[in-house]
């Protein structure tokens, strides 16, 4: 039902052996179903090495969404295994994965990426003010007074990496404009620098030019990070972008 | 691994997150709070009422053990003596009132006598008696705010809600207008009336009345027997002050009974009096009798106010699940970026909290400021007093019940959302 459209992503079968805590994600055998009468979705292996960017590619209901609230923990799967940094996510309670995420994963969504009463600044530290792991990548090395400093300063300079001027900092979501919205998710998804990025078609409400300044902007701070990037959409123009891609195939039931 | 988040820095973070959404939406969360204001006010106003209305009404006569008029229902004469609500039907002949007071068995007795009005105000015509017997409240005497009581012909007293409409002061000179009603169209212009004292207020109708003496009464009313003064046959100060004046009859006398044991012998005595029809009435009987006859009204009110709870729980879970519907985008991104199902409860919980506080203390200012307008009106009109006083108890309880109703609401879209949050979904937005 679905298959590995480029060879770049290495054979599980080679990999069995390897241990799990070389890939930032690991999932095997991953089946979902919405409703339980309905047929499942049934996912390919994926292995990602940490520090490498996963473009998936398909059509509307080829589950990408899912897959992707599979692997924040969001969703939990019917079967198979989901290993994100060599830590199964099955096993642990609602609470952990909550911990799970905050800690280790920045998320971007198509679009409503910020919490409209923050400022972009404000947006820019939540994930520092959620998790203390995030925050003391941040501020290690600072004393108690200075980790606050470090942090506003630490999402200044994403901010103003990702091209939002000084002046928009203090702005709310609704005097930005999307693209800049999307950019400020961006940094937002950086920020402590998470060991995974999840991206589900963060650039389908771009137009051109400024998703290409955007993917270049995230793709090039992850990089600096060491940041494992698994981006979704619908848009093989993007694929260039990536070390790997898959191709998720519309389910024959949805199809038909 | 990971260092936990105290739960001070969550406590923290959900106090920062709702004081910024509050503020975000404010204008929405105004109306919001206006609206639960409004209920809350109104619900615990009436409550508020129905008790003051009950100790004004209680508050109205103490001490007095029988009223005694002419034959009639035992409301009429509690009414018109009273409350100076409505008139006798007849009077009280003076050679009875005479032979109460030889009744030793009375301890005192004070005759009234009424009739006439000064601006719409009752003129009570009595004795010396009233300020030396008549108790209001739990056992208080009359008390003099200025000047003193009457000891002359043509003196009158005013009730402290007499002198302050029309801003009297003792010595200040006033005429009593013919018979009841707001509007005399009669006048005693040729007998003026000095202020020799103004009363202290007691919350009762005898803030709403003036006092003058028998005497005053009958001298005023020389030259009238025909119901209009006929100029010539009046008399002047100096012309009254040479003569004696005794009433014929008088309205009604309230009295002292000198053995309690003794009250209801002394009633049925005068009830059965032959020389005249009479009655007498136990005032805290016929209080009740009328509070009873009220309690239709209170009974109603009570009603009213349970259909007012209802209404307010059900506005104010209209306007927490409104708002919190609102939130729902904000929450999944919460969520996404890794939020605990618990702070999310917790920003919930805190909003219904806020806005149901905040309505709570608006209704409060808002109750205690209509109160404080309504009630000069309400005690001219219906001598009805409301006294701003602190809530009681039920009261309390009663507006506590408020932010407590709110938590529980409160809680419904925090369980669903903690429920969602075990349940599968990657953006909440969309399985919303």
């Amino acid at each position: 039902m679905t298959k590995t459209t480029t060879t770049m992503i290495t054979p599980d079968s080679d990999r069995a052996s390897a241990p799990l805590a070389l890939s930032s994600v690991q999932i095997r055998k991953l089946t979902f179903r919405w409703q339980p009468r309905q047929p499942a979705l049934t996912f390919p292996d994926i292995t990602l090495d940490a520090g490498n960017h996963l473009f998936l590619r398909g059509a509307s209901g080829s589950g990408k969404s899912t897959l992707l609230g599979l692997l924040a923990g969001l969703n939990t799967a019917d079967n198979g295994e989901v290993h994100l940094l060599g830590k199964s996510l099955g096993p642990l309670a609602p609470s952990a994965r909550d911990r799970f995420r905050a800690d280790h994963i920045g998320v971007i969504f198509q679009q409503f990426n910020l919490v409209p009463y923050l400022t972009a600044l404000a947006n820019v530290i939540l994930p520092c003010q959620l998790s203390s792991v995030r925050r003391d990548r941040v501020s290690t090395g600072t004393c108690a007074s200075g980790a606050r400093a470090a942090i506003y300063a630490k999402a200044k300079t994403l901010l103003t990496a990702l091209s939002i001027p000084q002046e928009l900092h203090s702005r709310k979501p609704a005097q930005l404009s999307i693209g800049q919205q999307q950019r400020v998710a961006a940094a937002r998804a950086l920020m402590g620098a998470p060991e995974l990025i999840l991206a589900d078609e963060p650039t389908s409400a771009l137009d051109s030019s400024n998703r290409d300044r955007f993917m270049q902007l995230l793709l090039e701070m992850a990089q600096q990070n060491k940041t494992s990037v698994v981006f979704v959409s619908h848009d093989p123009a993007l694929a260039h972008h990536f070390h790997h891609q898959i191709e998720l195939e519309q389910p024959s039931w949805l199809s038909s | 691994m990971a260092i936990l988040m105290t739960p001070r820095m969550t406590a923290h973070l959900a106090l920062t997150l709702t004081k910024s959404s509050l503020w975000h939406r404010r204008r929405i969360l105004l109306l919001v709070t206006l609206t639960l204001t409004l209920s809350v006010s109104l619900l615990l106003g009436i409550q508020y009422v129905r008790s003051e209305i009950r100790q004004s009404f209680t508050n109205t006569i103490s001490n007095t053990d029988l009223i005694i008029g002419a034959r009639s229902g035992q409301l009429n004469l509690l009414l018109y003596s009273v409350f100076h609500i409505g008139d006798a039907t007849n009077n009280l002949s003076w050679q009875s009132y005479q032979a109460l007071k030889d009744d030793r068995r009375l301890s005192w007795l004070i005759p009234i006598s009424l009739g006439d009005s000064y601006n719409g105000h009752r003129v009570v015509a009595t004795t010396g008696a009233m300020f030396e017997h008549f108790r209001y409240g739990r056992s208080q005497p009359l008390a003099l705010q200025r000047g003193q009581w009457f000891n002359d012909l043509f003196e009158v007293v005013l009730g402290a809600d007499v002198a302050r409409a029309f801003t009297h002061r003792v010595g200040d000179r006033l005429v009593m207008g013919h018979g009841g009603g707001r509007v005399s169209f009669a006048r005693h212009d040729s007998t003026p009336f000095t202020v020799a004292g103004v009363l202290d207020a007691t919350g009762t109708p005898v803030d709403q009345a003036v006092y003058i003496s028998l005497d005053s009464m009958e001298a005023m009313h020389v030259g009238w027997e025909s119901g209009v003064g006929i100029p010539g046959r009046t008399l002047t100060l100096e012309q009254a002050k040479q003569r004696n004046f005794t009433p014929s009859s008088i309205t009604a006398a309230f009295a002292g009974v000198e053995r309690k044991v003794l009250t209801f012998r002394i009633q049925r005595d005068i009830n059965t009096y032959g020389k005249e029809p009479l009655t007498a009435i136990l005032p805290g009987v016929a209080l009740s009798e009328l509070w009873r006859l009220l309690g239709q009204f209170e009974k109603a009110l009570l009603g009213i106010t349970g259909f007012v709870v209802v209404v307010c729980l059900i506005s104010l879970a209209t306007v927490l699940l409104t708002l919190q519907a609102q939130r729902s985008a904000e929450i999944a991104i919460l969520r996404a970026v890794g939020a605990s199902a618990g702070l999310i409860a917790s920003l919930y919980l805190l909003e219904s909290l806020a806005v149901a506080l905040l309505a709570c203390v608006l209704a409060l200012a808002l109750g205690a400021a209509g109160i404080a307008a309504v009630s000069p009106w309400l005690q001219a009109n219906y001598g009805v007093l409301l006294t701003l006083r602190p809530l009681n108890p039920d009261e309390w309880i009663l507006l506590a019940a408020v932010p407590v109703a709110a938590l529980v609401i409160g809680l419904m879209p925090a369980l669903s959302a903690w429920r969602r949050g075990r349940r599968p979904g990657w953006q909440v937005l969309d399985d919303a």
